[in-house]
């Protein structure tokens, strides 16, 4: 396990439910905004009831697009755990949260009742899309009519058990690379192999004896009872779910530990995690050489 | 006399090239705070609704334009939150996408919004979006509109199946939902398998809007069949007026009589005064690249790229049968339409559809521009316009600025939102629910 930014742990708030819904209250938005001012938290996850199989009341994206102007101190963390929603869609809709947050998000991949190895390709086709159409070929020349110089923009060209990619993707990639990527484990056998993701979720009760190169983060629900108010896991950040986001919630939210709060810049400076992306210039340009 | 206005949001505008003009910024299309600011304008102008077009591929057209960019519900999830009443028509590939997921973002678009979602469903024919999805062809156009239709039985079912109330969220018993108002649409057909409910409850508008563009076969039976507003494209009144009356023909024998309203698409390029616009027109039309455009517009007529140059005339005997042509049949009928008038060159079709997609291209005044929506409104061609500014930085401020309370003076548009809605503030029916099987 390694460490996060010196004495914090990124904090995650999951509102399950009619939780993720009651964030479309002014009162409720004003008082978690001030939770994330506060340090107390330190972004949003939306869609959590995936990772256990259930359904999520509302689409993520879309929420966490909704919320973005709102909470401008808030990390938005989407879960992306069905296999049936094509990485190409699954890759343009996440990136363009990217865009819209200002490069504050980050995706969750899980796979209720997919094996490792299919949301592990998942998560490869993604990443490598968000990669494809790098936001530095954006030029804008206006003397030469040149918009984009094409030699960057490369295809995935990935041919797999389950999918057949080509690419490119058509939005340009991250200002922070590329979003953070976190992998829910089910368990002790659910992890990926080294590097693929940034971060691993572990439920706060499974032993996880490799971490795969990634920080770990713990989640479980939020107990009003705990001792100074914060959970006694060991792990780099804390994700903490509720169905509720009611006054006694929120109370207890606000007995969180302050934490020095990195309210400003990507999801990856808010979280001390290094930029990060995909080298792709082994694959065929999509477009042959600018002229 | 009042009609809808919509607006085109796409940037740098209807002209791809007009990032290249000296005041532009070429990084406006992903600038969420530029286009944030753009929507705010058009409601404060009580425009009914903006949109985005998309697609599910990036395209060799990117070297000298920009394509779309960010997926557009995301994108007006973002721009519509701290707006109350402009709605929002983003576009959606029923080719690309899987109904289930689709319905619930569009639900879940028209609950954040609070009853202001509208879906654009287009069918997508090219090679690289099917590459991206794994297939070595493009599937038959008959098998996209047939998997279209089956997907809009689908999504239509799949948001019907929520029955009003079925929501309870009794805090005394603890009962949140009733399930005997939320139903399974257990469909099975050639294309999906789809059991349901949707995991949403019926959202604000009953169910968002369909909105629909193809004005090939397929696409007019499914416009008329579905849609709520479809999209038309015409270069002369004639032809706008006889797709209209073939639309509402065709939407009365599927049993409705209040069937689709018509927007018709008109690309506005303004200057205070004919002097002006005459000059911005030759700056903005400047930008585009006549060959790339003429062989652009060549290959969507079916012609050989060397057939025409710019300036050599072009003429209705020239177009190949209807039959062999693949790109959209709006902008084959409407460049025919104009055809038949006499012969015209491959520069005029470029410049008189702003860079040669079929919209009908309108320089002038506001004075002008407001003269003319109102003659071709008057004349029965569409029901409203969506306008597509020809440079989007300077025309669409322009439009709202000075083209709209012409109009509202006149009484042609709403001087206050008439709903809080979009099917309230287009003046729609009510959603006619359709009874889904009782399981």
């Amino acid at each position: 396990m390694t460490g996060s930014r010196a004495g914090t742990r990124p904090t995650l708030l999951a509102p399950r439910g009619a939780a993720a819904l009651a964030l479309l209250d002014d009162d409720v938005l004003d008082r978690v905004r001030a939770l994330l001012v506060a340090g107390r938290l330190h972004g949003l996850l939306l869609g959590a009831e995936r990772l256990d199989g259930g359904v999520a009341a509302s689409e993520p994206t879309g929420l966490a697009a909704t919320l973005a102007g709102r909470l401008p101190e808030a990390g938005l963390v989407t879960v992306s755990a069905d296999p049936h929603d094509h990485p190409y869609n699954t890759a343009r809709r996440t990136l363009s949260l990217d865009h819209v947050t200002g490069a504050r998000s980050g995706v969750l991949f899980g796979g209720h009742g997919a094996t490792v190895g299919e949301t592990a390709e998942r998560v490869l086709v993604v990443r490598e899309l968000w990669n494809s159409y790098p936001v530095q070929s954006i030029v804008g020349d206006r003397a030469t009519g040149v918009f984009a110089v094409v030699d960057g923009v490369r295809d995935v060209a990935h041919r797999g058990p389950r999918y057949d990619v080509a690419g490119a993707l058509n939005t340009p990639s991250s200002r922070q690379g590329e979003p953070v990527s976190f992998w829910s484990v089910d368990g002790p056998a659910g992890a990926p192999d080294d590097g693929l993701v940034d971060v691993l979720v572990v439920p706060a009760t499974t032993h996880l004896s490799a971490t795969a190169g990634a920080r770990v983060y713990r989640r479980g629900p939020l107990d009003p009872s705990w001792p100074d108010g914060t959970p006694p896991w060991a792990a780099d950040g804390l994700v903490l779910e509720t169905g509720d986001l009611a006054p006694a919630t929120l109370d207890a939210l606000d007995r969180l530990p302050r934490q020095a709060a990195t309210v400003t810049g990507t999801l990856r400076h808010r979280l001390g995690l290094p930029d990060r992306s995909i080298n792709l210039t082994d694959r065929p340009r999509t477009f042959g050489a600018t002229a | 006399m009042s009609y809808h206005l919509n607006l085109s949001l796409q940037n740098p505008g209807h002209v791809r090239t007009a990032w290249r003009l000296p005041a532009n910024d070429p990084f406006a299309q992903t600038d969420v705070a530029y286009l944030r600011r753009l929507v705010q304008e058009a409601e404060r102008a009580k425009i009914h609704a903006v949109f985005v077009g998309d697609g599910p591929a990036l395209t060799g057209a990117i070297e000298r334009a920009p394509e779309a960019g960010i997926e557009p519900v995301v994108l007006f999830a973002s721009l519509l939150a701290g707006t109350s009443h402009i709605g929002a028509v983003a576009t959606s590939s029923t080719t690309y996408n899987d109904p289930y997921n689709l319905a619930r973002r569009y639900s879940a678009l028209d609950h954040v919004t609070g009853g202001r979602a509208a879906l654009n469903a287009v069918t997508t024919y090219s090679p690289a979006a099917a590459a991206n999805f794994g297939l070595a062809e493009p599937p038959a156009k008959e098998d996209r509109y047939r998997r279209a239709e089956e997907f809009l039985e689908v999504i239509t079912a799949l948001w019907d199946a929520w029955e009003p109330g079925a929501i309870v969220a009794d805090k005394a018993s603890g009962r949140y939902a009733d399930p005997s108002k939320v139903h399974a649409i257990d469909h099975a057909g050639e294309f999906f398998s789809v059991r349901g409910p949707l995991s949403i409850p019926e959202s604000p508008q009953g169910r968002p809007l369909l909105v629909q563009a193809g004005a090939s076969e397929g696409g007019v039976r499914l416009g008329a069949r579905f849609a709520d507003v479809v999209f038309a494209v015409a270069q002369t009144p004639e032809r706008a007026v006889a797709f209209r009356e073939d639309l509402r023909l065709r939407a009365r024998a599927f049993g409705r009589d209040d069937g689709p309203i018509v927007s018709l698409g008109v690309v506005v390029l303004l200057g205070s005064t004919q002097e002006e616009a005459r000059r911005r027109a030759d700056d903005v039309l400047g930008t585009i690249d006549i060959d790339t455009a003429t062989a652009q517009l060549l290959a969507s007529l079916g012609l050989p790229p060397d057939s025409h140059r710019p300036d050599d005339p072009l003429t209705l005997a020239d177009l190949p049968d209807v039959a062999e042509r693949r790109s959209s049949e709006g902008f084959q009928a409407s460049t025919r339409a104009l055809l038949e008038r006499g012969p015209r060159t491959p520069r005029d079709l470029v410049h008189r559809s702003a860079g040669g997609a079929g919209h009908r291209l309108v320089v002038g005044t506001p004075e002008q521009v407001a003269d003319d929506l109102d003659a071709w409104y008057r004349a029965g061609a569409a029901d409203g316009f969506t306008i597509m500014p020809a440079d989007t930085a300077t025309d669409l401020e322009a439009f709202t600025g000075h083209v709209v309370p012409l109009l509202q003076d006149r009484g042609s548009f709403q001087r206050e939102y008439s709903g809080t809605t979009l099917r309230e503030s287009y003046g729609l029916a009510p959603v006619r629910r359709r009874e889904v099987a009782r399981t």
